[in-house]
């Protein structure tokens, strides 16, 4: 068959044609008997549009047949669908609708394919919508536009129901809903215009009632309970038959209902709160807290704030605990109270690891309560219990650890746990410098009186420290420690020396530690006046030192020294091992029998306060070497002494104790004075790299840069401030008196 | 000690207390157009002006430059600062003309709490407090830079409880 052979069809007759296809296939859909369309019968169709559309002008009819098509659908939809969906109401509306859309669909689909040869050529030179979009869009237009309203009140009502706890047909929702992303043809607008706002106020008003009642009737647990059953449910519900884009603002919604609205109400409640589970240790429903309101904007905030002043309670408890503790012990005897002071430390520790527990668990490590147990523990870490500042009693809690025959029975690596755990709490400690110098002095008396229990344990600290504070911090100590080994090598070749140098040696043993002056607490030096034999050691010593090195200088503390001498008392010898104040004092009776209390004083050139310690643990304590007149309790500048020949012990060997001056006055105000020049250098820092600055931001910036070590006091750096203008350092600006200005 | 005197060390710039050097003295005079004791004489009661009446503006200088002069006057030479008794007079002398109503506060408080010698600092930034500070310390900015002293000094006074005196006192006076 050729072009020109071809009979022309007219409209009409072609359409009549076309309108039995149709009309098959409405059958077809409407369920009623009639053969499935055969290729034939597909082929014909196809053919007589494609016929009627490649005819010569004026029997061209495809602008007319494009027409036909969308009044074909538009005629179906008005007498049969929409009466149909019309009506039916409800569930039975929506399980209409779904399957009149579904019908649509294939009505598209079969049309679409007869007219097809439209699309090819017609539609495309004229960029007019495509065949399948004309069909969607008469559906749209027609029966979406007519019906959304009532649909989407039924499937919200399906919602409710089913949030009731009644079951519902899901799928049928989920089709119904897809229907409403369908029609969009690729936009979301209808599916959130026409339905999910008011899905999502329906929503907020439904949990809006049900907190407003379960706020009252539940306690805290019981409704975070609920609140996560809730949301887990809604969650739920979108994967099921929800859009999954309407999640998040779905479950914002039922946060805010459930959660943010009441939030302080549910936290503060009386029994169940916050309060109560950090009371109670409810760890399981710390952590549902958290994980709650970690999804609500800021909602983490006021339960690290109810968290921090649990923590801050709990710990100020302790404090006060120790304090009564304190009070109460100091009649009976001081040792005592040392170790409650030790408990102190360890409950705190404890207390430490309980919240820190919470914080890794409960609250999933978040910054906001590591910062909340971090504040806590600085208020109450910062009180000092007894008069005793927390730098000194974490100092002494090292100490005890640390030392010989301490309070503590531990385990290496129990020791070094606790180590661990002390140097963390140091962390909240502001008066970083006071605890430095108090372990100094702590650690000085270790060293040098061999009371150190492990060297290993004494290093391990000391890399912790530095971990934690900086080099700096404990440059000092590690110099202290590799001193000591140094003097036991130097000890050593002074032996050597003695027994190459036989005429030198002083006849008497002599262990000598040769320090650096820099890392070691200060001393008194050369305060005593030594007996001849030892100034002799004093002598062999230094001569040999002389050998080894010229540009050092030696000074002499006698203060730390101890001695061991032999007291041939009437009933037996005895060795005595006391301190070189001790031995000073005691050789002195080699020549007199009796001495006063002034003569004493005199020879050793010594201070009352030092005489009255040594003659006290003589004469008046455990052992009475000395025979004082008269025979009282105290010493006084009248006292004469008298060297006890009658004196023995079930002993060989005893050591006589000399009670330790109170050092805390003097680290106080060594600390004290190492601040000023801190102060001084950070200002100058500061000043030199900025010239003129305003009196608020320098004092900032200094109490910034010094922080690390210790929280200055701003009185402290106004007069530091001061003193430098008087040392010409910085003026005051003329015009402003707010303002300095550095002076090169 | 009268109050002149501190004026006419000022015009003739002396370096020390009750001293004048003979270039001092002639310089001073000089400046002053002053060739006669008679003159000189006349001239006296107009210096003490010059300390009491501050509503003249070149006057107002004139009080701020005798007063900061002072302290390098007064004090012993060699020294960085001023002894406590003599400070204590002068300010008594300065402020006697200018009327700063807590002077025999500020005397007892430094007697009472600080009994150390004076610095140039807070020398010259009391006179800013005198100026600016309102007698009931109204508008006092602790978090100010103001001296160490003169904090200690709104301490003692508020621990006493003086400012409210002094208020009443002010107010009856009005």
């Amino acid at each position: 068959m050729t072009m020109s052979e071809r009979k022309t069809i007219d409209l009409e007759q072609g359409w009549e044609f076309m309108q039995k296809g149709i009309t098959k296939l409405k059958n077809i859909l409407e369920g009623l008997p009639e053969p499935q369309f055969s290729s034939e019968d597909y082929m014909m169709l196809y053919t007589t549009i494609y016929n009627m559309c490649t005819q010569k002008p004026p029997h061209d009819y495809s602008q007319q047949l494009y027409d036909k098509y969308r009044e074909s659908f538009e005629e179906y939809i008005t007498s049969t669908v929409l009466p149909s969906l019309k009506e039916k109401h409800d569930e039975f509306m929506l399980r209409e609708l779904v399957k009149r859309w579904a019908n649509h669909k294939v009505m598209v689909r079969w049309l679409s394919r007869f007219f097809h040869y439209l699309d090819r050529y017609f539609i495309a030179r004229r960029s007019l919508p495509p065949l399948n979009e004309v069909g969607l869009t008469c559906f749209r237009d027609l029966v979406y536009q007519e019906l959304n309203g009532k649909v989407r009140d039924a499937v919200i009502s399906l919602i409710d129901q089913e949030r009731e706890g009644e079951q519902i047909d899901r799928a049928l929702l989920k089709n119904v809903l897809d229907i409403f992303v369908e029609i969009g043809m690729g936009q979301m607008d209808q599916y959130e215009n026409d339905f999910e706002e008011a899905m999502l106020k329906d929503t907020a008003a439904y949990y809006s009632r049900k907190a407003s009642s379960w706020i009252l009737e539940d306690s805290c647990p019981d409704y975070m309970l609920k609140a996560e059953e809730c949301l887990r449910r809604e969650k739920d519900r979108v994967s099921h038959y929800l859009h999954s884009s309407s999640e998040t603002k779905l479950l914002e919604k039922v946060q805010h209902e459930l959660l943010s609205v009441y939030a302080t109400q549910l936290l503060e409640k009386d029994n169940s709160g916050c309060h109560a589970l950090l009371r109670d240790d409810k760890v399981e429903d710390l952590s549902r807290m958290f994980r709650l309101f970690f999804k609500i904007p800021k909602g983490l905030d006021p339960v690290s704030s109810i968290f921090k002043q649990h923590v801050t309670a709990e710990g100020t408890a302790l404090v006060k605990q120790a304090e009564d503790a304190a009070s109460n012990k100091k009649a009976e005897k001081k040792d005592v109270v040392g170790l409650q002071e030790q408990v102190f430390v360890r409950k705190v520790i404890e207390l430490h690891d309980k919240y820190l527990a919470y914080v890794n668990d409960c609250f999933q490590n978040h910054t906001l309560f590591h910062k909340a147990l971090k504040e806590a523990f600085e208020v109450f870490c910062n009180k000092g219990v007894a008069g005793s500042s927390s730098a000194e009693l974490l100092a002494t809690f090292c100490d005890n650890i640390l030392k010989k025959g301490g309070s503590e029975k531990l385990s290496d690596e129990a020791i070094e746990e606790t180590l661990e755990k002390v140097v963390k709490l140091l962390a909240y400690i502001s008066d970083k410098d006071l605890f430095a110098e108090f372990y100094r002095k702590k650690l000085a008396r270790r060293l040098l009186f061999d009371k150190s229990a492990n060297d290993d344990h004494e290093r391990s600290i000391l890399t912790k420290l530095k971990q934690q504070c900086g080099g700096q911090f404990t440059s000092k100590m590690e110099g202290m420690v590799t001193d000591l080994t140094l003097a036991r090598e130097n000890q050593t070749s002074f032996e050597e020396y003695l027994s190459n140098n036989s005429h030198a040696n002083p006849g008497i043993d002599l262990t000598v530690t040769v320090l650096t002056t820099g890392f070691w607490p200060s001393y008194k030096s050369f305060d005593l006046n030594l007996p001849p034999e030892l100034v002799k050691c004093v002598e062999v010593f230094r001569e040999f030192y002389q050998t080894k090195t010229k540009h050092r200088k030696l000074t002499w503390i006698y203060s730390l020294g101890t001695c061991n001498i032999s007291g041939k008392f009437e009933p037996k010898t005895m060795e005595l091992i006391v301190t070189t104040y001790q031995a000073s004092a005691l050789l002195l009776f080699n020549l007199s029998d009796r001495l006063s209390y002034s003569d004493i004083m005199t020879e050793l050139n010594l201070t009352d306060d030092d005489v009255v310690r040594l003659l006290h643990s003589l004469s008046c304590a455990k052992y009475k070497i000395l025979n004082k007149e008269p025979n009282t309790k105290t010493i006084s500048p009248t006292d004469y002494f008298e060297f006890n020949s009658k004196f023995t012990d079930k002993m060989r060997r005893i050591k006589i104790p000399l009670p330790p001056v109170d050092e805390k006055k003097k680290v106080i105000e060594d600390v004290d004075k190492d601040r000023r020049y801190a102060i001084d250098a950070s200002i100058v820092r500061i000043m030199k790299s900025r010239k003129v600055l305003g009196h608020q931001q320098l004092v900032m910036e200094c109490v910034e840069q010094l922080g690390r070590m210790f929280k200055p006091d701003f009185k402290a750096i106004k007069k530091r401030i001061e003193d430098l203008i008087t040392r010409d350092y910085l003026e005051r600006d003329k015009e402003n008196p707010n303002l300095f200005r550095y002076l090169a | 000690m009268a109050v002149h005197r501190l004026v006419v060390s000022w015009h003739m710039k002396a370096a020390t207390m009750c001293e004048f050097s003979k270039k001092e003295f002639i310089g001073g005079l000089q400046g002053l157009r002053m060739n006669s004791l008679e003159k000189f004489c006349e001239k006296i009661p107009f210096m003490r002006m010059e300390l009491k009446d501050d509503c003249i503006f070149n006057i107002v200088i004139h009080f701020r430059e005798i007063y900061n002069f002072v302290f390098g006057w007064a004090k012993e030479k060699g020294q960085k600062s001023l002894a406590l008794d003599t400070a204590i007079r002068m300010w008594q002398l300065l402020f006697a003309e200018k009327q700063w109503p807590l002077v025999e506060h500020w005397s007892q408080f430094l007697q009472a709490r600080h009994n150390k010698a004076i610095s140039r600092d807070t020398w010259s930034q009391l006179l800013e407090f005198a100026r600016t500070v309102d007698p009931a310390l109204t508008n006092y900015d602790a978090e100010g830079a103001w001296p160490y002293l003169i904090d200690e000094f709104v301490e003692y006074l508020n621990e006493n409880g003086i400012q409210n005196v002094q208020l009443n006192d002010l107010s009856q006076k009005r």
